[in-house]
């Protein structure tokens, strides 16, 4: 029988590491804002480990050489008031950069309104939920995290693999690479380890775990399962991520992890992106995380104030917890959602360059009595609007239908010639697309043998609309040509080279056309 | 008080005669034997006894049979020598008198003796045993438990025919009297859990226990949970399997279903037939049964937070097809969901009151006609009648009813986080149901064990949970076994088995 001791065993204290690591490290390992050599990125994923493992090594000595002079044994003694003090400022501030980690996490890959205050609301009224249910409660729901996480991942990074053994992205850890790479930037390395050590070291004090690990003699054990399986998971994302990304292409983005989870694709075609569900995964990790913080918090404060507060009933428990639920769903929540059939999405985006200056965008709406096989109503007919930015351009299409304009489906971005030629102009619109994010990374890019309009004005010819038609052309007689290799994240990374090629269009009789196929530059 | 039985037999009719005024179906009749010398007082409650033995037996025995009586100790001698029956007992007090006649037994008072004799005599109205109706087995035993609180331990008994097993016999309710079985394997059984489980039985004072669902809702740890504490079950077969894991029964009177305890998440997932079919197709369903728990939690929720708040994350063919089977339809998505779902929910509950042909037909009628008529309307989108239907089937598969009940009341809780926040909200939701799972114990045991704490259970914690091992690999009992006896099977020392 399991007592209700607020103790943990070592497999639990092993879970809670790992999900500690993972919820730390995933998305801000690979974080680098400037370009890294993929070498200095994985060097700087080991020193994270290695300066956690340390720590933790170090901590554990003292707090047994403590033990055995003073004859005290910490997990039963209650702690100095200046080491709770000390204890409640470190978490405190831990707990709040916890917070705006996991909110610019939330706002990079989920790109809907919720504003700040929603996701940290939500997550709040689960930790305290979970925070009051105490060590022993946290020690079983890691277990179950563990697993609910662990899988997910394991099977990323099977199919993550494959796609770059597909792709050849593999030479990016080749040693020849890194060589024309520059080798390893110390300095990065450096900045990239001791940023991310900083993370874990704001999780699970040793202190905590030293003392509440039901038998003292598994202390030592939580680290080979919790190095061996997260220190690998962490290792695998940041190769990952470098093959897929490229080092140019990780400079470019703030959370480089969660962008590879847009790219890997899974069989079955379910889901056509995986970053929200997992994010959704890591949010679990961070509730382990962040929720330990939360409990080591009130410790240390109860700790201060001297008091058991036994108090705690359960009504007021649920009043909280339904007060923050209300309150968000009243101020912010129901906002964000979005009617399936309010959407406007946009099937084919053509961009042109304005002989005026600026841009002129051309919008393909889908036909969806044609494309569903339902009586749906008649599709809208093509937009051009000039303006001087993208952005702009969705705004003033926004301001001009009774729609909101949404690019999340969008399958095609057509540039026009005048466009493609000019670099700068180019390299601009691509920065913006690339800002977008709920613009898929794996959006196909072509160009026209003219102008974009042209080809989006054969909307009402083409069965359904003009962007799907070309995707499924490209996707069903160009692939072993490289044309849906052309996605957006090729562009943004800075990875299309002399070899990347993507298809230019003509309207033949009334029918979108591959004439050629260019170099992208 | 006349608490106890008086020589006198006039006192002990005057008191009987008060106590039953006005109780129309008790028996009280005076009679006189052995040539008409000695008093008899007769008490029995109408229809609850066994007419032929106590009329045509025991008292045609006293009544008719030559007699001979000594001047003393005449009622010792009738106990002794002239009852035609073994199952007699005696009692000198009047309150347990009572008793047993209200149980169905006979009692006979005799002049001159502090004492009375209760004559088993029970023989209750109730159905026989019949097939199981909510737990249908195709290839196992199709018996199930009746109301008889008797009929149900010999049902488990006829299973487990071991002295080990067994049986402690308690009355529950001031004034339903109702006999409660605490059945359990003495060598198998954890001590501290069977402590646990009487003090928790002795804990409280109650007028009546009409059904054993009174005796889970006393005696569960967290009322507010609406995930079952205990596993409720219509089959002996699985009583017994349950027994034999080191578990607890507890068996009520005037209620065919037995409860089975501790019980943890994965019990709930188990079915009879997972046992009698060959473990492939039994490991099959059961994945899949864990597959439609899941969807019949969070379809509904997937659903609105995927089409509402994410749409990016669905196939262009999937996106397309929401957005065009939600046109015209005047609700919002959460609220279409919802209006659908709790439609459902009352189609069901009209479905189970109705008699059987009548509910099957109500099934039709709602389902396919209704929503046929709904979506044509355009009042509610086809994709959420598939979904709703989805969802309805999946809750079916579970094969525990309460269990399946908790998902379903889970599963708008899920719609209304999903609604607020999309998939931030649910996943919060999610965590603070985990959360409470994580918390919640059944006795003591875990209720995700072996999910979670599965050191207390090093050894074959994985043969009989998501899946199931072959029966001829399942060496080990459960983690509910009491340490040293967790051995099953043996293919060598093979009479090293208990």
């Amino acid at each position: 029988m399991i007592s209700d001791n607020q103790m943990i065993s070592g497999r639990q204290a092993s879970w809670i590491f790992m999900l500690d690591m993972l919820a730390a490290g995933l998305f801000s390992l690979t974080a680098a804002k400037e370009q890294a050599s993929s070498l200095t990125m994985l060097v700087g994923s080991l020193l994270t480990i290695g300066l956690v493992l340390i720590y933790y090594k170090a901590s554990f000595c003292m707090f047994d050489q403590y033990e055995k002079k003073t004859g005290i044994r910490l997990s039963e003694e209650k702690l100095p008031g200046i080491l709770c003090l000390l204890w409640l400022i470190f978490y405190l501030a831990g707990l709040i950069w916890a917070l705006r980690f996991y909110c610019a996490v939330i706002a990079d890959r989920i790109p809907v309104a919720y504003g700040r205050v929603l996701p940290i609301i939500f997550l709040m009224a689960a930790l305290i939920y979970g925070a009051e249910k105490g060590m022993e409660v946290r020690g079983r729901m890691s277990e179950l995290m563990g697993w609910l996480i662990c899988l997910p991942l394991i099977l990323l990074f099977i199919f993550g693999l494959q796609q770059v053994i597909q792709s050849g992205c593999w030479q990016y850890l080749m040693v020849e690479s890194v060589k024309q790479e520059g080798g390893i930037n110390l300095l990065l390395m450096l900045k990239n380890g001791l940023a991310g050590a900083a993370f874990f070291l704001l999780s699970d004090q040793p202190l905590l775990l030293w003392r509440c690990i039901q038998r003292q003699n598994r202390r030592k054990g939580i680290y080979p399962v919790a190095f061996a399986g997260a220190g690998l998971m962490l290792l695998f994302s940041t190769g990952l991520t470098v093959c897929l990304l490229s080092p140019e292409g990780i400079a470019g983005e703030r959370y480089p992890f969660g962008v590879v989870l847009q790219l890997v694709r899974f069989p079955g075609n379910f889901i056509s992106r995986y970053d929200i569900f997992f994010v959704m995964l890591w949010m679990m990790s961070f509730f382990v995380f962040a929720g330990g913080m939360l409990i080591h918090l009130t410790v240390a404060a109860k700790g201060l104030i001297r008091t058991d507060n036994k108090d705690a009933k359960m009504d007021r428990k649920l009043a909280l917890l339904f007060g923050i639920l209300i309150t968000a769903g009243l101020l912010c929540g129901c906002y964000a959602e979005r009617e399936p059939q309010n959407r406007n999405y946009i099937m084919c985006m053509g961009i042109d360059s304005d002989p005026k200056g600026g841009l002129k965008i051309s919008y393909g709406f889908p036909d969806l009595s044609a494309l569903t096989g339902t009586d749906a109503g008649e599709a809208e007919p093509m937009r051009v609007i000039a303006a001087a930015s993208v952005s702009e351009a969705s705004e003033l299409l926004n301001a001009s239908s009774d729609k909101t304009t949404d690019y999340s489906q969008m399958p095609v971005i057509l540039m026009g010639k005048d466009l493609f030629e000019d670099q700068e102009k180019r390299s601009q619109v691509m920065n913006e697309l690339a800002d977008e994010k709920t613009i898929r990374r794996t959006a196909l890019i072509a160009r026209a043998e003219h102008t974009a309009e042209d080809i989006l004005q054969l909307d009402d010819d083409v069965h359904g609309s003009v962007g799907v038609f070309i995707y499924e052309l490209c996707q069903n007689n160009y692939e072993n040509k490289g044309c849906t290799m052309s996605i957006l994240e090729n562009f943004i990374g800075g990875r299309a080279g002399d070899e990347t090629v993507i298809p230019v269009f003509e309207n033949n009789s009334g029918i979108p056309e591959i004439i050629e196929l260019i170099s992208y530059k | 008080m006349h608490n106890k039985i008086e020589t006198e037999l006039e006192t002990n009719i005057r008191y009987i005669e008060s106590r039953f005024e006005g109780c129309a179906d008790a028996v009280m009749r005076r009679i006189l034997v052995g040539d008409e010398k000695l008093g008899m007082y007769v008490v029995y409650m109408d229809s609850m006894y066994d007419r032929d033995f106590i009329d045509g037996v025991v008292l045609k025995s006293l009544l008719f049979d030559r007699i001979q009586l000594p001047d003393q100790n005449a009622g010792q001698v009738i106990f002794n020598k002239y009852l035609a029956t073994a199952d007699v007992k005696e009692t000198n007090r009047m309150e347990m008198l009572i008793d047993e006649v209200l149980k169905g037994n006979t009692a006979i008072l005799i002049d001159g003796m502090a004492k009375a004799m209760i004559v088993s005599s029970k023989n209750l109205p109730g159905r026989g045993v019949s097939e199981a109706e909510t737990e249908v087995s195709v290839r196992g035993s199709k018996e199930s438990f009746t109301e008889s609180f008797r009929v149900n331990t010999v049902l488990i008994r006829r299973r487990i025919r071991d002295t080990r097993l067994k049986s402690r016999q308690m009355t529950i309710g001031v004034r339903s009297k109702t006999d409660v079985a605490l059945m359990y394997m003495e060598d198998l059984v954890r001590p501290e859990m069977l402590k646990q489980v009487i003090r928790k039985l002795e804990s409280f004072k109650i007028d009546a226990i009409l059904d054993s669902s009174y005796l889970e809702s006393l005696t569960e740890e967290k009322w507010y949970s609406p995930f079952p504490q205990y596993q409720s079950t219509e089959r002996p077969d699985k009583a017994a399997s349950a027994l034999l894991e080191g578990r607890i029964v507890l068996v009520v009177d005037n209620s065919p279903m037995v409860l089975l305890l501790p019980t943890v998440f994965a019990c709930f997932f188990q079915a009879s037939d997972d046992y009698y079919d060959r473990w492939d197709a039994a490991n099959f369903v059961r994945i899949l049964r864990y597959a439609a728990a899941f969807f019949a939690v969070l379809l509904p929720g997937m659903y609105i937070a995927l089409a509402g708040f994410h749409p990016e994350a669905l196939p262009l063919s999937f996106a397309l097809s929401f957005a065009a089977s939600r046109e015209g339809v005047p609700f919002t998505l959460p609220v279409e969901v919802v209006v659908m779902e709790l439609a459902f929910e009352l189609l069901r509950e009209a479905g189970i009151r109705l008699p059987g042909p009548m509910g099957s037909t109500l099934g039709i009628v709602g389902g396919l006609i209704i929503g046929q008529a709904a979506v044509d309307a355009h009042i509610v989108s086809p994709v959420v009648v598939i979904l709703v239907a989805l969802t309805a089937l999946s809750a079916f598969t579970i094969p525990n009813d309460l269990f399946a009940s908790a998902f379903r009341m889970i599963k708008f809780y899920f719609i209304a986080a999903a609604s607020i926040g999309g998939f931030v909200g649910l996943t919060a939701a999610v965590l603070t149901v985990l959360t409470h799972l994580s918390g919640l114990k059944s006795f003591g045991i875990p209720y995700m064990l072996p999910f979670v704490s599965a050191e207390m259970a090093p050894k074959g914690k994985w043969q009989d949970n998501i899946w199931r091992m072959p029966l001829g690999k399942m060496y080990e009992r459960p983690y509910f076994t009491r340490k040293g006896h967790r051995r099953r099977l043996r293919k060598e020392k093979k009479n090293d088995i208990r």
